[in-house]
């Protein structure tokens, strides 16, 4: 009577028997066109046949490439900074090291492996847990850091992606507001991805040129947060274009538009927002 | 603060530095996940982080292949490309040595297969491992004198891959290989003059299997 652990024992006789019959592999370049259906059909029966005696590989052939996953803090793959720092550190070594004349991609070798590192790795470990207090500032730091990165991925982002959401304001002018609103500052939505602001000037400038400046805060405790010199009135209008992300809810912002000629500046207007709170 | 990854090796030539700049950034954005993709085949995670440095030195080194995909894509299937020549290498270690096999198997050895018994003497633990070398021989060759197309399609069950990955491999339909395992079955029966027990074969109606030609 015949169990599964007998055909267990056959298969694996059969497919030490098959890998040394088959000799070499089918080059990885050769797997992937069969893959693709693009191998001729003589080579496809080869490959075939090599993946029948290798399921590990006809396995990774048929999966689907998969999307980024998020890695958390908590996951296997969730390298600390120092980790990290090492890797990078690694892969420049490794770029440093010369490339095969005549292939810049090394075919059928094994990868390098960097044991020495590895070594250095696996002390810091050891040391890593005698270190308890260590681990727990790291963890925090770590937790502070991922957030920072994540932060700075969401603003690539914004920055690379086009965008609809912009809230075309125009600008009356400090003091010339009474009727529309006092001097309050003038809100902005807080929904808003960016703000195109138009200063209006109810007497255009003499000046050849302007500068812009905006401050933060109000009064003396103001602070230039930007500025923009050698603007040219050519009769458009002046329009600057504010990112959400540039303004902090519920903080004043003071606009300053100045006429500049000979090297000499004269205020021209003033102009008061205000990122409204969420 | 804002923690940078740049690489600033000089490297000469056109472009380098903004290639070193892009390398960087791909890094903060996707090297954990690199790390992620070889943690799921198994690998360890020295492993893995050794395997996606090599990736990453790989997208440097084949920038002039990249043809305006998404990154990721270009990353991943550098990876794909870097496990698959693991694999080949490893493929090509195990030719010449000895497949271990599997320990519920080894431990099994040491048990009679009908009582669960363990043997009580030096000579009945060697008239069982004949035994069972026996039944492994014999199936075999059973095996080796199915047609080559039956054989690969039982090779792929047999190394657990589901009916529609063999269909893709072997390119036939999900019906030719479901006929070609249960032609398989019945010309085993003959070869072993019994009924091959001991697997579970895919429930196939008998007239899509026994007279089918495949």
């Amino acid at each position: 009577m015949t169990s599964k652990s007998d055909w267990e024992a056959a298969y694996r006789e059969l497919l030490e028997e098959g890998r040394q019959r088959l000799g070499e592999p089918p080059s990885v370049e050769d797997l992937l066109a069969f893959s693709r259906g693009r191998l001729p059909e003589a080579e496809a029966a080869r490959v075939r046949e090599f993946l029948s005696y290798n399921p590990e590989m006809a396995r990774a052939l048929l999966e689907p490439l998969p999307f980024p996953e998020e890695i958390r803090p908590g996951d296997p793959a969730f390298l600390s900074e120092e980790e990290l720092e090492q890797d990078r550190q690694a892969i420049q070594a490794g770029l440093a090291q010369p490339v095969d004349a005549g292939s810049a991609v090394p075919e059928n070798t094994r990868p390098r492996r960097r044991t020495a590192e590895l070594g250095d790795r696996r002390s810091l470990q050891r040391w890593r847990r005698s270190t308890v207090a260590a681990a727990l500032l790291a963890a925090v730091l770590g937790g502070s850091l991922v957030w920072t990165q994540s932060e700075v991925q969401r603003l690539r982002r914004e920055l690379e992606t086009p965008r609809t959401d912009v809230d075309r304001r125009q600008l009356v002018p400090d003091g010339d507001r009474d009727a529309v609103g006092g001097q309050e500052p003038i809100a902005l939505r807080s929904e808003a991805d960016s703000f195109l602001l138009v200063p209006l000037l109810i007497d255009p400038p003499s000046a050849p040129e302007v500068r812009l400046r905006i401050l933060q805060g109000e009064g003396k405790t103001a602070k230039e947060v930007w500025s923009a010199s050698g603007l040219l009135r050519d009769g458009a209008d002046l329009e600057i274009l504010v990112p959400r992300a540039f303004l902090r809810s519920g903080d004043p912002y003071r606009i300053e538009l100045r006429g500049v000629r000979a090297g000499q500046e004269e205020l021209l207007e003033t102009y008061t927002i205000q990122l409204e709170e969420p | 603060m804002i923690q940078e990854r740049r690489f600033p090796q000089k490297v000469p030539g056109r472009g380098e530095e903004s290639r070193m700049d892009k390398l960087g950034d791909l890094f903060l954005r996707y090297y954990r996940a690199v790390v992620a993709y070889f943690l799921r085949h198994g690998c360890s995670l020295e492993e893995a982080r050794d395997l996606a440095q090599d990736v990453f030195v790989r997208v440097y080194r084949g920038w002039t292949d990249y043809r305006g995909e998404s990154e990721w894509n270009f990353l991943i299937k550098t990876a794909h490309h870097i496990w698959l020549n693991e694999l080949r290498w490893w493929g090509a270690k195990k030719r010449g040595e000895e497949i271990p096999l599997p320990s519920s198997l080894t431990e099994s050895m040491a048990r009679n297969p009908l009582t669960g018994e363990v043997p009580s003497t030096r000579e009945e633990e060697l008239i069982e491992q004949e035994g069972r070398e026996g039944r492994s021989r014999w199936l075999r060759g059973a095996i080796q004198k199915l047609p080559e197309n039956l054989q690969r399609c039982l090779r792929h069950w047999l190394g657990g891959l589901k009916l529609r990955e063999i269909a893709v491999v072997e390119g036939i339909t999900l019906d030719a290989v479901k006929a070609r395992l249960n032609a398989a079955r019945h010309l085993l029966r003959g070869n072993l003059g019994q009924e091959p027990k001991g697997l579970d074969w895919p429930e196939v109606p008998e007239e899509d299997g026994r007279d089918k030609q495949v």
